[in-house]
């Protein structure tokens, strides 16, 4: 009647249309990736003649090819490269200090830096050194949030993204400072586990307070907006002091890992995490109910665990212009009974976004997501003769996303 | 791709639900209910049991935050149903043909997603309902609320074979933010075919309580809403009852200001206050309709009128700020029948008290009703149910 959306059946015969879709763009960047076969054929020339980068190859294609090489000798030829531009070398490259350094190289870099002594510093090198430390600082593009490890010492942080800081070759942390402060403390830390080739493996440690939020009013919490207030049981403690429903405060551990390999000029990442919510003092928050970013971010407290399995996608269309492409299936706990009456665990979303290098350290991120939920949204059937029953639906969202991103 | 992106986008769209029903969205909507199990009604009726009741949305007497004397904001879903089981007991004691009911759910967070108007159509002798709905919010950040689907409604024994909405003034005192999130108030009316001969409607109202809005030159929203009431039943050609929550004062009103449950102190702000009555606005409803308590009965002193109070914020286990207990002290509640209809005779009655004999007596101090309550409508919600029995052909 008034609310015309899709039934559950619906709901989800649409989603896994989208996730069609979306896999469909999977393809077509694929392709995309594979159209511009000269570059190709240069950067494969580039990875086995290393002598030849300095004057062959587009500076930034290079260096973003260095950057995956994932050899034996990768650790020789990227310190090579970095003395040619400069800059050090990154983590995500792939080298590890234990990695061994074959001798057959060390003709290569002899011949390297004969070249190099050879040519002529001209204004079309100096451009390319430019743009590869532009490169080396953003860091490639398809890169954000996958298991491939930023370089040790490098940090980024967004209007909505959060501060991730890569504190070593191996452990990253993130967070979101003024949602931490503010809102929630809450930490995850990443750790590099296992790499092979073109893949590499992170596991996730993390915590979350969620409930905190509902505890404290404005400007440290969110009470009296997504809580109760409690004005009354303030002001006058002996007044009805069992009528404020205010929750307790939660601890919420996490534990997720992240796998990622890299195929042409993309990184696909597949990634799984667990939250459960433990409350340490008073009782469970119910369900908000709401937009489900939002549901999902209190799942924990509220639903008692939030299961998160997920999909990305990241193609390099340009050395500074990348897709995204992401889906995301999740499944919470169950309500009390008593609070609540039951409503269907599992939420989906999906993802669509570009990532555009705007300068030196900054870059902007925009694009769309779709969620299909269950938010206690509801139809009235009418049946032949005219009357109404209520049925429970899906909620279906579609959300922009955009973020400015800084990069250091 | 483009194509996919694009057609991707539209459906989409189609689909995203709003944040809530505007009163343009919510006028279109008048849903009917059928219960579950048809129960038997009599043959064309010469009198029709009627009730009105606003039942505070199952709460009973939790204190809830925006009446400002407790903080709750939901009610568990166990709970509604313990609370509802004692709405439907006291349908079931009143037993009327048509009920009019304000302050009811079908879908709101803060009473457990729980289905009021398929409920009381379950649960009671009621066979048809009609929502008008007039809170559609998807979900309000404030105190928690969240999702809200609250409305009046029309129910009968006998078929409801139309409906519709008409809707009133919005608040003009509202800020931008919260005026979309706000409740758009509702005149609902349906056509209740008795027998095969006659037909009559039904009105069920429930004006603003809290509007701060009138001006000099222009009428405050509950004033507005009230005068269009008495626009629309001006125009009715069926035999009707009106009934509902008017958040007025009868005219001759012995107190206007200063009620025992009102907060004086600034514990919830400035939105919880009342503007004054005004009930000089209902008299043209006495004058021109048949009201279930006539002034003449409603009498002019406190101690006379207190009988026909209908509302307390407070029930009998709270304390007001001078730490009195209160009862029913104001009328807000009122059924009016068309002149060319009448009440039953000694039939009449605000619904108070467990034990209460209902309706009154006549001169040799005889009840029309053999009817003592079993209930206490005073612990079911913050307004009793008015009650009466309607003269089709007087």
């Amino acid at each position: 009647m008034k609310i015309k959306l899709l039934s559950q059946k619906q709901s989800w015969a649409f989603a896994s249309l989208s996730l069609l879709v979306f896999s469909t763009l999977i393809c077509g960047s694929l392709s995309y990736a594979q159209a511009p076969k000269v570059e190709k054929k240069a950067q494969i020339k580039v990875s086995k003649k290393e002598t030849k980068k300095e004057t062959k190859k587009t500076s930034q294609i290079t260096v973003a090819k260095e950057a995956k090489t994932d050899t034996p000798n990768g650790k020789k030829t990227t310190k090579k490269t970095s003395q040619l531009s400069s800059t050090k070398p990154t983590a995500q490259s792939g080298e590890s200090p234990k990695a061994p350094i074959k001798d057959k190289e060390k003709p290569k870099e002899k011949i390297a830096q004969k070249n190099k002594k050879k040519s002529k510093p001209t204004a079309k090198t100096k451009v390319k050194k430019t743009k590869r430390i532009r490169a080396r600082r953003l860091g490639r593009l398809n890169e954000r949030d996958s298991a491939f490890a930023p370089r040790k010492g490098s940090w980024s942080i967004g209007l909505f993204n959060p501060l991730k800081i890569q504190v070593n070759d191996d452990i990253g942390i993130e967070t979101h400072p003024l949602v931490a402060l503010l809102v929630a403390p809450h930490l995850k830390v990443w750790q590099n586990m296992w790499s092979k080739s073109a893949m590499r493996l992170q596991g996730m440690y993390g915590f979350t307070t969620p409930s905190w939020s509902l505890q404290r009013n404005i400007p440290f919490g969110l009470a009296s907006y997504l809580s109760p207030s409690c004005q009354v049981s303030e002001a006058e403690a002996d007044r009805a002091p069992s009528s404020c429903q205010r929750p307790g405060f939660d601890f919420v551990p996490q534990l997720g890992a992240r796998l990622s390999g890299e195929q042409h000029d993309g990184i696909w990442t597949v990634e799984a995490d667990l939250a459960v919510g433990f409350m340490v003092t008073d009782g469970r928050p119910a369900p908000l109910d709401t937009y489900a970013p939002v549901e999902m971010a209190y799942a924990p407290s509220t639903n008692l665990y939030r299961g998160h399995l997920g999909f990305k996608y990241a193609q390099n269309l340009h050395p500074r212009f990348a897709m995204n492409v992401a889906a995301d299936l999740y499944v919470t706990g169950q309500a009390d009974a008593q609070v609540m009456p039951k409503k269907e665990p599992l939420s989906f979303s999906s993802q669509l976004s570009f990532d555009w290098a705007t300068s030196t350290h900054t870059s902007l991120t925009f694009g769309a997501i779709m969620w299909v939920s269950d938010q206690r949204a509801f139809a009235l059937i009418e049946d032949e003769q005219g009357f109404v029953q209520k049925e429970a639906v899906m909620s279906l969202d579609l959300f922009p996303t955009i973020d400015f991103m800084w990069h250091y | 791709m483009r194509i996919y992106l694009v057609l991707l986008t539209i459906l989409l769209c189609i689909a995203c639900e709003p944040f809530a029903l505007t009163a343009e969205d919510l006028a279109d909507d008048q849903p009917r209910f059928i219960s579950q199990d048809l129960s038997e009604v009599q043959a064309n009726p010469s009198e029709l049991r009627v009730m009105a009741w606003n039942v505070k949305y199952g709460a009973m007497r939790m204190p809830f935050w925006f009446d400002c004397w407790g903080d709750q904001v939901s009610i568990p879903a166990a709970q509604v149903e313990a609370n509802m089981e004692e709405l439907y007991e006291m349908i079931r004691e009143a037993n009327p043909d048509i009920l009019m009911v304000e302050e009811i759910e079908l879908h709101s967070r803060r009473s457990a997603y729980y289905d009021m108007i398929q409920g009381i159509l379950d649960h009671t002798d009621l066979n048809y309902g009609a929502y008008y709905e007039t809170w559609n919010s998807r979900y309000i950040p404030s105190e928690g609320l969240g999702r809200m689907s609250l409305g009046n409604a029309i129910f009968s024994k006998y078929p409801i074979t139309k409906s519709e909405k008409i809707m009133q003034a919005d608040r003009r005192d509202l800020d931008p933010v919260t005026k979309p999130f706000y409740l758009h108030r509702a005149i609902g009316r349906a056509e209740i075919k008795v027998s095969e001969a006659q037909t009559v409607a039904a009105y069920v109202v429930h004006t603003a309580a809290y509007d701060q809005d009138a001006t000099e030159t222009e009428d405050g929203t509950k004033v507005k809403q009230i005068k269009q009431i008495f626009e629309v039943i001006s125009q009715e050609q069926l035999p009707f009852v009106l009934g509902g929550d008017f958040n007025e004062l009868p005219p001759n009103a012995a107190k206007i200001s200063s009620f025992p449950d009102e907060r004086t102190a600034p514990v919830c702000g400035e939105d919880f206050e009342q503007p004054p009555y005004t009930p000089e606005i209902m008299s043209q409803f006495y004058e021109a309709l048949k009201p279930w308590v006539t002034l003449e009965r409603y009498g002019v002193s406190e101690q006379e009128q207190q009988r026909y109070y209908t509302h307390s914020v407070l029930g009998e286990n709270e304390l007001n700020e001078n730490g009195e207990m209160v009862t029913w002290n104001r009328t807000l509640d009122y059924l009016f029948v068309s002149t060319d209809t009448d009440w039953l005779k000694g039939s009449t009655d605000v619904l108070q008290y467990q034990g209460q004999k209902v309706g009154f007596a006549d001169e040799n101090g005889e009840f029309s009703l053999d009817w003592t309550l079993k209930n206490d409508p005073f612990s079911l919600s913050d307004h009793a149910p008015v009650f009466g029995i309607w003269e089709l052909k007087p």
